[in-house]
């Protein structure tokens, strides 16, 4: 069921009926049931059913394994245990190509005999998603932070509830368990405000990501013809079609979950406005780096075993990164050069930065920041979209040709552009409010005639001025690939 | 009262919406003014008069070309409408029985069987189906056919056409102006194609087995049955000639028509098609519908079994219906224009070219044997003056069957004159040209050129030529 589908939004409006009609002590219970039938909606492929079911059983075996047994030992065998289980099943099903093809190649390099043909598996939709939340509880559970769920249909909701089954955020028990199993009375702003935001998300997604991409889709599925200025507009389409395509996804994740009293964590934070890398990331996709931080860098030993283990571990932190965003070695290649991106800045502001003497608080140094920082992460984003290491790499050669030819054969027309570029800058404009104001908030104090007019108009020009229907592909996005 | 507040708010905004969306829909929904009329038909429906129609067809583009409203008046003065769109599916002829019933009491409906067996694509389904006023009857239908195609976008389309339509705003916007199209005479397009096919044979009766009904169509035909029963309506199940028929269907068709004693008319049928004086190649056109001969005979028929079957008053005289008169002069003139340009008997063609309202403009481009007898009389029937088209050089124009110009001469005549009051015409008796409005029209054949325009409807109808073929009188296009 894509969530930008009428469907969608039927399933959640009938949901939200039943919910707040229902009994409240029901509603975890219509919750698990609406994401069954949620994930049934999505696929009929049986073996989804087993692989989803072998993870839920596994994190519910194991943390409750863990809290079974008494001594310490016990408690991280069997953590690595199910940890190494949910991680392979992981690795099998998504990454068994990369590796057999990999192998492959290295075999064919020192002339032994291997070869790989592909082997056709049916990736569960969103796995990488509730793998890494099924990971995070079972080690929550072993470090004692959290006690493990008994109820095994409770664990199931924690580990598929239906709003961020595909794309996350990620999310952690201890917070989820205060959000998911407790009663949630009927809150009118809750759902006004949870479809607004949905809204918004339907925005970003139809309205602008799908017109970035086509943009983008030409640049790079015909990168050949295109050098000079050319690769950078499609370098900036991509990552600004990434952003709103992942972000307004997490705008309907978030309002859909608010609607029903659930909140969840915010994955978004105007990142595209960030002055360096570290604090990029901590802007984009704020719950994968706040996993990963959680879960990896801080058990690494993080910053406090000097500053050679520190730029290890930012190494270590975003290759793995890098590979769990998707199933090719392009992926590693952008993963690595964000860690250097990372090094290179703590580098500078530790060891550079307070030796020089000047005014950082000047705007055109923020401005450069911003500029700055935009750049190196379109730069890496090039690698993220290419096909090929070596597509990345002729791209980048070929900007330094200096070509104009072909500027502005883009695939999109004259005024599917001038509706994208006024809604980037209405974008734009919302998002530097946003850091100071809840835009929501500003509106909902407004008279209701003015209220009732900017809501329907933002439907009016999702529903024109969306690419979707026929004749356009704009179900899926970008990071339930991932 | 905050609950109800909030309730009433929300009730307001969707209603607002609603509306909006339902409002740009209509804007940006296509104006299908094709032959197959989809968009004017239903939109026509909407605006007749409340409780004026005796007879509804229903069905699809067999009825859009097979069922002539207004021959059924001329002939029987029965009031009717051919509420026929493209591939209409089962589900929507419910809907549109449904729908005329909320503004007229009709006692006969005709449903044409032809899509009981066939799937509507979905771009056909929309194409008259958009056109239906939001109500129950439309929900119910655009239901029933998304879970038929398993589709939940499509309801919402079906219902809010905006969300499929969507993307023509910059052709909307553009301004760039819809067809007229050809015209619509009460749900019927006249066609006056000849298709020539001798393919077609009328059923073989020997047959008894029976194709099954698509999808849960069967089920259909029975509501259908009974919706007509409940609310007093005489049905009657008809197919018009196809070659696509066949026994099989006809039998499936036949059963369910027998289980209800409901009447069944299979223009496939030898026995009709032989009472009717069928012939397909003559009338039929190319894509396998009836043209006006065709629609004219099948049209006489199911008139002539109504007036026997059901109590209906003639309208013909009646004040009341006095815009069916006006209508039915178009259509006798659209007839008339569709007739000429199949005819090939020369003495029925130089009549019906006489009439008032025609303009007429004949060239002679090479000797014309004039001592054929036969070849003068056609020269005398037409008007025009022997001793002046034996001479070289020759044109004449006629309007409203009057002689307005004519000239003979040994000299090549090149002349430059209007027909109806401004239409520009240019003659050159060398060549045979014949230019109206700038296009050359003239078919450059030997013998007389002959250039028919209608002053009533405005229409260029055809260049034809009469000629002496090895003493044998012939006429071509």
């Amino acid at each position: 069921m894509a969530l930008t589908s009428s469907l969608f939004l039927t399933f959640l409006v009938l949901l939200l009926f039943i919910y707040y009609v229902f009994p409240k002590k029901m509603q975890w219970i219509l919750l698990l049931i609406a994401s069954l039938i949620f994930i049934a909606f999505s696929t009929s492929n049986i073996s989804v059913y087993i692989y989803l079911l072998l993870a839920v059983l596994v994190s519910y075996a194991g943390a409750n394994l863990i809290g079974f047994v008494k001594t310490r030992k016990s408690k991280k065998i069997i953590q690595a245990i199910t940890v190494t289980i949910l991680v392979l099943q992981l690795i099998a099903l998504k990454y068994i190509n990369l590796i057999g093809t990999t192998s492959a190649g290295i075999a064919n390099l020192l002339k032994i005999n291997f070869n790989w043909e592909n082997v056709s598996i049916v990736v569960p939709l969103g796995i990488s998603f509730y793998t890494l939340i099924a990971i995070g509880y079972v080690i929550d559970v072993g470090r004692e932070k959290v006690l493990s769920q008994k109820n095994i249909l409770k664990h199931i909701l924690f580990v598929l509830y239906f709003p961020q089954l595909t794309s996350g955020p990620f999310t952690r028990y201890p917070e989820m368990e205060k959000e998911l199993y407790i009663t949630h009375k009927f809150d009118f702003k809750n759902i006004s405000f949870g479809f607004q935001r949905i809204l918004w998300g339907f925005f970003k997604k139809l309205v602008i990501s799908e017109r970035l991409a086509v943009i983008a889709n030409t640049i790079f599925n015909n990168y050949t013809q295109y050098s000079g200025i050319n690769i950078i507009i499609g370098a900036v389409a991509f990552t600004l079609q990434l952003y709103t395509d992942f972000s307004g996804c997490m705008d309907i994740v978030l309002g859909a979950s608010k609607t029903l009293g659930v909140s969840l964590p915010e994955n978004f934070d105007t990142p595209l406005f960030s002055k360096s890398i570290p604090e990029f990331w901590r802007r984009w996709h704020i719950t994968l780096g706040a996993w990963f931080r959680e879960y990896l860098y801080f058990p690494l030993g993080g910053s406090k075993k000097g500053n050679l283990r520190t730029y290890i571990n930012l190494m270590i932190i975003f290759l793995v990164s890098g590979i769990w965003h998707g199933t090719a070695w392009t992926f590693l290649v952008w993963g690595a050069l964000n860690g250097i991106y990372s090094v290179i800045d703590r580098v500078i502001n530790k060891k550079i930065s307070p030796k020089l003497n000047f005014n950082r608080e000047n705007i055109f140094y923020k401005f450069w920041q911003i500029i700055s920082t935009f750049a190196l992460t379109c730069f890496a984003f090039i690698f993220f979209r290419a096909e090929t290491i070596m597509q990345a790499v002729n791209m980048i050669k070929s900007i330094a040709t200096f070509n104009f030819a072909n500027v502005g054969k883009y695939g999109l027309s004259k005024i599917d552009f001038v509706i994208l570029c006024i809604s980037i800058l209405a974008l734009f404009i919302i998002s530097i409010i946003k850091q100071k104001n809840n835009v929501r908030e500003m509106i909902s104090k407004k008279p209701i005639y003015l209220r009732y007019a900017i809501w329907i108009c933002l439907i009016m020009v999702i529903v024109i001025f969306g690419y979707y229907g026929i004749g356009y592909d704009a179900t899926s996005f970008l990071y339930q690939k991932f | 009262m905050k609950k109800l507040k909030i309730l009433l708010g929300v009730i307001i905004f969707f209603v607002i919406l609603v509306v909006v969306m339902l409002k740009l829909g209509d804007f940006l929904v296509p104006k299908w003014n094709d032959e197959w009329l989809n968009t004017s038909t239903v939109k026509n429906f909407y605006n007749l008069e409340k409780n004026s129609l005796d007879v509804l067809a229903v069905g699809s583009s067999h009825v859009i070309k097979g069922f002539s409203s207004l021959e059924l008046y001329k002939n029987y003065g029965i009031s009717a409408y051919g509420l026929g769109t493209e591939q209409q599916s089962p589900y929507n002829s419910l809907a549109f029985i449904k729908e005329s019933l909320k503004t007229q009491k009709e006692k006969v409906v005709l449903l044409e069987m032809h899509m009981f067996f066939e799937e509507t694509p979905e771009p056909q389904n929309r194409k008259g189906f958009d056109n239906m006023k939001l109500s129950f009857n439309k929900i119910e239908a655009a239901y029933k056919d998304s879970v038929q195609r398993n589709s939940f976008e499509n309801f919402a389309s079906l219902i809010f056409p905006i969300l499929r339509y969507h993307s023509r705003f910059s052709e909307v916007l553009s301004n760039k102006e819809e067809p007229l199209g050809p015209p619509n005479y009460r749900g019927y397009s006249l066609s006056s194609e000849v298709c020539g096919n001798l393919d077609y044979v009328t059923l073989d009766e020997s047959i008894k087995e029976e194709k099954p009904f698509i999808a849960d169509y069967e089920e259909y035909l029975e509501k259908i049955i009974n919706y007509c029963k409940k609310k007093n309506i005489g049905l009657i199940l008809y197919k018009n000639p196809d070659m696509d028929w066949d026994m099989q269907r006809y039998n499936a068709v036949k059963r369910v028509a027998d289980k209800f004693n409901v009447p069944y008319i299979d223009f496939n049928l030898e026995k009709i098609s032989k009472e009717i004086d069928f012939l397909y190649a003559a009338d039929c056109e190319l894509l396998n519908h009836t043209n006006i001969y065709g629609a004219e005979k099948i049209t006489n028929y199911l008139g002539k079994y109504i007036k026997e079957n059901y109590e209906i008053e003639d309208k013909r005289g009646n004040e009341k219906y006095s815009y069916l008169e006006k209508q039915l002069e178009e259509y006798n003139d659209a007839v008339q224009n569709g007739k000429i340009v199949n005819m090939f008997d020369v003495a029925q063609y130089v009549e019906a070219i006489k009439k008032e309202n025609y303009s007429v403009v004949y060239v002679k481009n090479q000797f014309v044997n004039t001592n054929n007898e036969n070849y003068n009389k056609i020269i005398n029937g037409l008007g025009l003056t022997l001793q002046k088209v034996e001479k070289p050089n020759y044109y004449a124009i006629f309007e409203n069957g009057v002689l307005k110009e004519e000239e003979g001469s040994d000299e090549v005549l090149d002349v430059k004159t209007v027909i109806d009051v401004n239409r520009p015409v240019q003659i050159n008796t060398q060549s045979g040209s014949i230019v109206f409005e700038g296009e050359e029209r003239s078919c450059f054949h030997p013998g007389i050129e002959i250039l028919v325009y209608n002053n009533k409807t405005n229409q260029l109808l055809e260049c034809s030529f009469i000629n002496l073929d090895n003493g044998a009188i012939v006429m071509g296009r």
